[in-house]
């Protein structure tokens, strides 16, 4: 993969470093260059320092990069310059943001740069997903279609639940709600689609994609990629499946429920009328349906 | 929030800098606390902001706190702005983690306990569960520089769950090279050795980016048990095999240079430090290795070359513990060489400094300095310091190495020793070393 970059020198080595021999970089010497490469796209990725940009320029970035997608990648520290144009791309880009000055920074980056998000995967399966998101809270919707487009996003339902400031529970009632099999579901997808690109479009070795996706081995990658693809990881790469096909396959394994079927209102444990304490328990829908017909055929 | 080393730092603050340095770190979090539970106003935080800004003003220019607390008070007006991600709270936490660093570097490990802690809390609320990975893995070890092992413990515990939790088995497995470093620390080898080995073995199959550092603890492990041998030559090894990583590169030959110091070969770790002074792309390890450099001149090296080391440092801006470190090592030097009038001036302005800036330690290593300094002057002409070590000699194109012991190093030891002179030239002959 060819990344084009307009960063300092020391972030430039860094990145070279983290890439090693996985892919190339295009070094662009100033704004004009970047501004020449957005016309006219040779690369698959941009890694920019945001520090280096202007407003205007970060606009002009934001409103190319919607005409022309692509994955980008913002590395900067945080100075206020910085962080004015970083926020332009943060609310109209869905960049990958990593700030310098962690000790493992290195790993961070090593994950954005090495898991391009495969924008064409992200789309189809944004457009699949569409029906079930819309049922969603704003907040979480947002969340979600952020991390189906760049890959980047929590690990765990708790940290789900943290990021979209809402409790586990609601969580996963609200997704449940929504058509979606589980949060562990959901994340697993975004995390699997985050390395689509490096399994079909890289040389990166297969090991070395589990390990920057934190899986333990390359076995472990393949068996949530037989899981959600019904493919493994070096089948997926001599023989790569149409991103539409990969969107649809996810899809699929994302969304075992209908939506609506498992309604609040059904799922919520509810009173007896004129028992006192007691509750009624949840059945399955069938024999929700059984005893509303029994009742009607009581009166 | 938990402020409590932060007052005790400011009751017992004795100069005016030090006192200015803590008393904005803690405006800074209080401002953070206030902009975290209300979010930014304008009308509110701009004013406080400004005057942080005044306060950062009085910190010496060219230590590492001043940077990070400018950006940690250019990032909080940016603390509600949303985009895909959270994009305040990010920078936000990064900045704060920055700070602890630089509180770290300065030797003020209870203050950053208190920022890394209160990061770890709030990024682990936010969900932000990298970071807070990042901020427990970072107060395991300022706990453990505070003596404090349970906490440390606990911190790099929660860090190993955090880091697997994010997906990040680099932070999880430094969470465990902290641990063991933790336990051989104090004094449990074995232990820390089976945790280790185990970490080693997982990283070769899950991780192999962590396995320089696992081995560096090893050789660190090792040098405290007194392996000297082994620990150089871990360590040797493991130089040649991380040319592209820069951090552990130099790491690795900071590191290579202490033990040649432990097993009596000063001359080849100064030539060792010399390699990171001349090519680490950091200019704060750039210096630090000029500076220990620096100390082997003044204990081991002859008069001359000591005179010229000193002089390299005249134009470079050092940070306030780097520059008392200066003055003491100067005056330790000049003790050697019998410059008592001079001695005695570096080590004055070694406790000035020690003083103004609240470095007990140094003020400590200071006073028996300028004892010993007067102690020389009485007696005169008895040699105080170790004896200096003959030059390396050549013998049929062959170098000739003697330890500070006067013993002979081992064949292993040589080769290290020989390969760092062909290092050195290397560079040399392409960077005018």
């Amino acid at each position: 993969m060819r990344y084009a970059v307009l960063l300092s020198p020391q972030a430039i080595a860094r990145v070279h470093s983290v890439l090693a021999d996985n892919g190339a970089i295009d070094v662009l010497l100033d704004t004009r260059a970047l501004l020449a490469e957005l016309v006219s796209p040779h690369d698959e990725g941009l890694i920019l320092d945001p520090a280096l940009l202007s407003t205007s320029i970060a606009d002009t970035i934001a409103s190319s990069i919607a005409e022309y997608p692509r994955a980008l990648i913002a590395y900067s520290s945080v100075t206020t310059a910085a962080l004015e144009s970083a926020v332009i791309l943060a609310q109209r880009t869905s960049a990958r943001f990593v700030f310098r000055g962690t000790p493992n920074e290195r790993s961070l980056l090593e994950q954005a740069v090495l898991l391009l998000p495969d924008i064409n995967l992200g789309n189809d399966l944004l457009v699949l997903l569409e029906p079930n998101l819309e049922l969603l809270p704003h907040g979480l919707r947002r969340r979600l279609t952020t991390m189906f487009r760049n890959g980047d996003g929590p690990f765990t339902p708790d940290s789900l639940a943290a990021a979209t400031a809402v409790a586990r529970r609601s969580l996963d009632r609200n997704l449940s709600a929504a058509g979606f099999t589980s949060a562990r579901r959901v994340i697993e997808a975004v995390r699997v689609a985050s390395a689509f690109r490096a399994i079909t479009a890289s040389r990166t070795p297969l090991g070395h994609v589990a390990m920057v996706l934190g899986y333990k081995s390359k076995r472990t990658l393949d068996t949530q990629l037989k899981l959600l693809l019904d493919i493994t990881s070096s089948k997926l790469r001599t023989d790569p499946l149409p991103s539409s096909e990969a969107a649809n396959r996810l899809m699929i394994q994302l969304t075992a429920r209908e939506p609506g079927k498992y309604a609040q209102s059904d799922r919520m444990p509810q009173k007896i009328p004129g028992s006192g304490r007691a509750l009624k328990l949840v059945v399955d829908d069938q024999s929700n349906e059984d005893a509303r017909r029994n009742a009607s055929a009581d009166k | 929030m938990n402020i409590d080393a932060f007052l005790d730092s400011l009751a017992n603050a004795r100069s005016d800098a030090s006192f200015a340095r803590t008393a904005a770190g803690l405006t800074s979090l209080q401002a953070y606390d206030s902009i975290r539970a209300n979010g930014f106003d304008p009308f509110v935080h701009e004013a406080i902001l400004d005057r942080i800004a005044l306060d950062i003003e009085s910190i010496p220019v060219g230590t590492s706190a001043r940077v990070a607390l400018d950006s940690v008070i250019q990032a909080l007006p940016f603390w509600d702005t949303e985009g895909t991600i959270r994009i305040g709270h990010r920078s936000v936490y990064t900045a704060l983690l920055n700070y602890g660093q630089a509180l770290g570097d300065e030797g003020e490990w209870p203050l950053a306990e208190n920022v890394y802690a209160r990061v770890g809390m709030d990024a682990e609320l936010d969900g932000e569960t990298w970071l807070a990975a990042e901020a427990r893995l970072l107060m395991g070890r300022a706990c453990r520089m505070c003596a404090d092992w349970q906490t440390s413990q606990l911190a790099y515990r929660r860090a190993y769950e955090l880091g697997m939790d994010a997906g990040d088995m680099a932070i999880a497995l430094r969470a465990q090279i902290g641990e063991a470093n933790n336990l051989w620390t104090r004094g449990d080898f074995p232990a820390g050795k089976r945790l280790l080995a185990r970490t080693a073995h997982r990283a070769r199959h899950s991780c192999p980016t962590i396995l320089p550092r696992v081995t560096v603890a090893m050789a660190g492990l090792a040098n405290a048990a007194g392996e000297y041998e082994r620990a150089i030559q871990i360590t040797f090894d493991l130089l040649q095999t991380v040319a592209r990583d820069d951090e552990v590169r130099y790491q690795a030959l900071v590191d290579l240079a202490a033990y040649l110091v432990d097993y009596g070969l000063p001359s080849v770790a100064a030539k060792a430090l010399r390699l990171v002074e001349a090519a680490a792309p950091e200019a704060g390890v750039r210096r630090h290795a000029q500076l220990n450099r620096f100390f082997l001149a003044a204990h081991h090296d002859t008069e001359q070359e000591f005179t010229a080391s000193y002089a390299a440092f005249s134009e470079e801006v050092l940070a306030p513990r780097q520059q008392t470190q200066l003055a003491l090592f100067a005056a330790q030097g000049y003790r050697r060489f019998s410059r008592f009038d001079s001695a005695q001036t570096s080590a004055e302005h070694a406790l000035v400094l020690a003083k103004q800036y609240e470095f007990f330690q140094l003020v400590f290593e200071a006073e028996t300095e300028l004892h010993e300094i007067e102690a020389a002057r009485t007696v005169d002409a008895i040699p105080l310091a170790p004896a200096s070590v003959p030059p390396a000699r050549k013998r049929r194109g062959k170098t000739l190495y003697r330890s500070t012991t006067g013993a002979r190093p081992s064949p292993r030891i040589r080769r290290v020793a020989e390969s760092l002179e062909n290092m050195a030239r290397q560079l040399g002959s392409t960077d005018g070393l």
